[in-house]
């Protein structure tokens, strides 16, 4: 209505991640800004331009059950009352229990119509413990929905743990949320407007953070490049785990000698060509095949390669060379000699990822039809919503010079046309953040709304 | 927008008087011969108003304001502080009852005057007038979001999460729920004691039907309904909810089936409702910050409208002639002079 919206924090992570330290930095630091903090847990603070209001959480669900309308009663009855006073507050903190599902909180500012009239979602800051969350992230759902909806992600406790653990930590959240800014911290010892002013729910701001797309999920685990000499080589194999593996093995291009993103990609494409079947003793030759070796019977098995030109041949391999015990061979005059590779390189396989909460990542160049993709995000959310923790977007929309940014929380959408592309390269973004999100479905239902 | 069209030909309503308090008002009560009315401010003042002149006739601090109640006797006031305390017509402290821990944010006096009843957080305290604590029910599902007695005082009713409440003056009684899948947010209960009201977060109205228990909802607003009335017969009851009030008709069979009455007339959300004590006149404001009075037996216009300088924050009708106060966020109290009202 009239004058603008107060900004709101959410402040969530578990017990003991440090809420209650960056809470009395954010207060005792000399910003200029009126906060009122909403408290949630034991312990009360005074401190001067601020106020303190301890409260319970109290969760609302709906007549219709339906769960994006969950809301925090409390947050409701207490803001509405804080608007009322004279001394008006610059900014709005809640800080949620350890073990808060933050999305009710969320959803208050956007499903509650006075409370959508007077306050906007800045963004929600979770605290993580970088030594203990190991304890929490496989079993606790509510440390998995802390992480997925954190705007931002303060990696707190960081001198408890080596710099390798660190990045282990920090891998593992952004492989969960690939939205999210993280910031490392010892003490919460992190700038202020970097966790009060972070526009996470700001349309025109949706996807100014690049997200950290994740590491491209291959379907081999490893590639090594080898120079061959013209002649018959020998792939030999132990026993292994699988009774097949699949395999590709082709030329490097000109002048290259490392295997570049360009060229996993169209491996990537031709293992998802129709395989071919190969028992031990047959021969594979170099070129666009997807080979599947038959390893069922016990002991070595050898697949003889012809190479027809000497020169670099890069062999990509389902599982690694040493579950398999794999080498690659030749025979000479003088003997057997085992070549080795003149480059290798390991993927993170799709296999190995987190299931239950994951971001999805889809980039597609071609424009995109309006009413198709409004059809199929539309029911996607009324699907799968309840799974789907936040999204982001940027579409290319056939037809407009403008950018069409858009996000969700679970089954609340909110999409704008923003500014114009100009010069800038026209894509298509999306990212998911939600428990079981299924890449492939996902990118196809994208892929089938171009124009 | 045929609504705002027309109310450029509504009369506008004179004022009797204006005051103004300098807060943000949050509660208002009249004395129980209507002679005087108390203002509490979210900022913690308390000031007592001569209710035929305007004239302040008293200002008190206490602690930001959630609610008031005027007994037959004196002011109960539930604070931010989690204290309710009693005061004289004359703006005296007489007492602060035991702090209860959350927000009082519900005070209301028996109809004859004998216990005070006040919910902070999930738990309603009744206490004798003199003070004492008479009872404390369980604590209800979820903080306490509307408190009301009965107009023979013998229940009061609790709205919270999960239903509404019926306790009756018994120590160790067992309440009568009215069960309700979701939260609700208001309650009004008929002055024929015979419906209970409730408008519910998810943008319904729900009410009971006390002799049979029979209940329905009736839901699609486009907002909170929040703002409730009963009219004196309780035959209508309005509601708020949308920038239309909606009358649902009780006479005869009920509304079930039926489509409610709607009176166009404010370019916002209703944010208050109040019908006359004895009249059919029925007033209404909204976040336009407008005040229309309406004759809903008679037609679907009002008969007078009046601007708010601000969000409206309280309404009250004087029962003994045919004014109506407004309290504005800004702390502006006035009193609007309805004229041509024939209602009877």
């Amino acid at each position: 209505m009239n004058g603008s919206k107060v900004p709101v924090t959410v402040l969530t992570g578990f017990l003991g991640s440090g809420k209650t330290t960056l809470l009395n930095r954010i207060l005792s630091e000399n910003h200029g800004k009126r906060i009122a903090v909403i408290e949630n847990e034991f312990g009360e603070i005074g401190i001067d331009q601020a106020l303190v209001i301890n409260a319970d959480e109290e969760i609302f669900e709906m007549n219709n059950g339906c769960i994006c309308c969950t809301v925090r009663g409390d947050l409701i009855r207490i803001l509405g009352n804080l608007m009322k006073r004279r001394d008006k507050f610059d900014h709005i903190l809640v800080e949620t229990t350890g073990m808060a599902d933050p999305g009710p909180v969320a959803q208050t500012f956007f499903v509650d119509d006075e409370m959508r009239e007077m306050f906007k979602l800045d963004g929600i800051v979770t605290m993580v413990d970088a030594k203990h969350v190991w304890l929490h992230i496989d079993e606790s759902s509510e440390c998995k929905e802390q992480i997925a909806f954190g705007d931002v992600i303060v990696l707190n406790k960081a001198d408890l743990v080596t710099p390798e653990q660190l990045d282990q930590v920090e891998k593992r959240i952004r492989s969960m949320n690939a939205l999210a800014r993280v910031h490392r911290s010892v003490a919460a010892d992190v700038p202020v407007p970097a966790v009060l002013d972070v526009g996470g729910f700001d349309l025109s701001r949706a996807l100014e953070v690049k997200p950290t797309f994740l590491e491209p999920e291959y379907p081999f685990e490893w590639a090594g490049v080898f120079e061959l000499d013209e002649g018959t080589h020998a792939l030999v194999l132990g026993d292994g785990p699988d009774p097949s593996m699949s395999l590709v093995i082709r030329p490097m291009p000109a002048g290259t000698r490392n295997l570049t993103e360009a060229e996993d990609e169209a491996v990537a494409r031709l293992y998802a060509t129709e395989e071919r079947r190969v028992e031990p003793g047959m021969v594979l030759a170099p070129g666009e095949t997807h080979w599947v070796l038959r390893l069922a019977t016990k002991g070595a098995k050898t697949f003889p390669i012809r190479i027809s030109s000497a020169g670099l041949y890069a062999l990509y391999t389902q599982h690694l060379p040493e579950e398999l015990s794999l080498s690659l061979r030749q025979e000479t005059a003088a003997g057997v000699s085992v070549h080795a590779p003149a480059f290798t390189k390991t993927y993170a396989a799709a296999h190995t990822h987190d299931a239950s909460v994951s971001s999805v990542g889809i980039r597609l160049d071609g424009a995109i039809d309006e009413t198709k993709v409004n059809k199929w995000l539309s029911k996607l959310l009324r699907e799968q919503g309840t799974d789907i923790f936040r999204m982001k977007g940027i579409l290319n929309v056939a037809g407009s010079d403008a950018r069409f940014v858009f996000q969700a929380v679970h089954m609340l959408f909110d999409a704008r046309e923003d500014r114009p592309w100009g010069d800038a390269p026209r894509a298509s973004e999306l990212v998911f953040i939600g428990r079981s999100l299924d890449r492939d479905a996902l990118e196809r239902g994208l892929r089938a709304c171009l124009a | 927008m045929l609504g705002v069209s027309r109310t450029a030909e509504v009369p506008r309503l004179a004022s009797n008087w204006r005051a103004t308090i300098d807060d943000y008002p949050t509660a208002l009560a009249a004395s129980r011969d209507a002679g005087m009315l108390v203002v509490g401010t979210s900022g913690g003042l308390l000031v007592g108003i001569d209710a035929a002149s305007g004239a302040v006739t008293w200002r008190q601090e206490c602690g930001g304001v959630l609610a008031v109640s005027f007994g037959p006797e004196s002011i109960a006031v539930g604070g931010q502080d989690g204290r309710t305390r009693i005061y004289a017509p004359t703006g005296a402290l007489l007492r602060e009852l035991p702090a209860t821990g959350p927000w009082v944010e519900h005070v209301a006096w028996s109809p004859n005057g004998e216990y005070l009843a006040t919910a902070s957080g999930k738990v309603v305290r009744l206490w004798h007038a003199d003070g004492r604590p008479f009872l404390e029910t369980h604590a209800h599902a979820s903080t306490v979001t509307a408190l009301q007695w009965n107009r023979r005082g013998t229940e009061l009713a609790a709205a919270c999460y999960g239903g509404a409440y019926l306790w009756e003056l018994d120590a160790g009684a067992n309440p009568r729920r009215l069960p309700f899948q979701g939260s609700l947010i208001s309650l009004a209960w008929s002055p024929d004691d015979r419906f209970v009201a409730c408008g519910s977060q998810d943008c319904s109205v729900h009410f009971w039907r006390l002799p049979t228990g029979r209940d329905s909802e009736m839901s699609g607003y486009p907002q909170k309904p929040k703002a409730l009335a009963w009219d004196a017969n309780s035959t209508m009851l309005a509601t708020g909810g949308a920038p239309s009030v909606c009358l649902w008709d009780f006479s005869g069979k009920g509304p079930e089936g039926s489509m409610p009455k709607e009176l166009a007339a404010h370019g916002a959300a209703i944010v208050g409702l109040a019908f006359h004590p004895r009249k059919a006149l029925l007033a209404s404001t909204a976040l336009d910050r407008m005040l229309c009075v309406w004759e809903p037996r008679k037609g679907a216009q009002p008969i007078g409208r009046a601007n708010l300088s601000d969000r409206p924050e309280c309404l009250w009708w004087h029962p003994k002639d045919t004014s109506v106060v407004t309290a504005d966020a800004s702390g502006e109290i006035a009193c609007w002079r309805v004229e041509g009202a024939r209602a009877s």
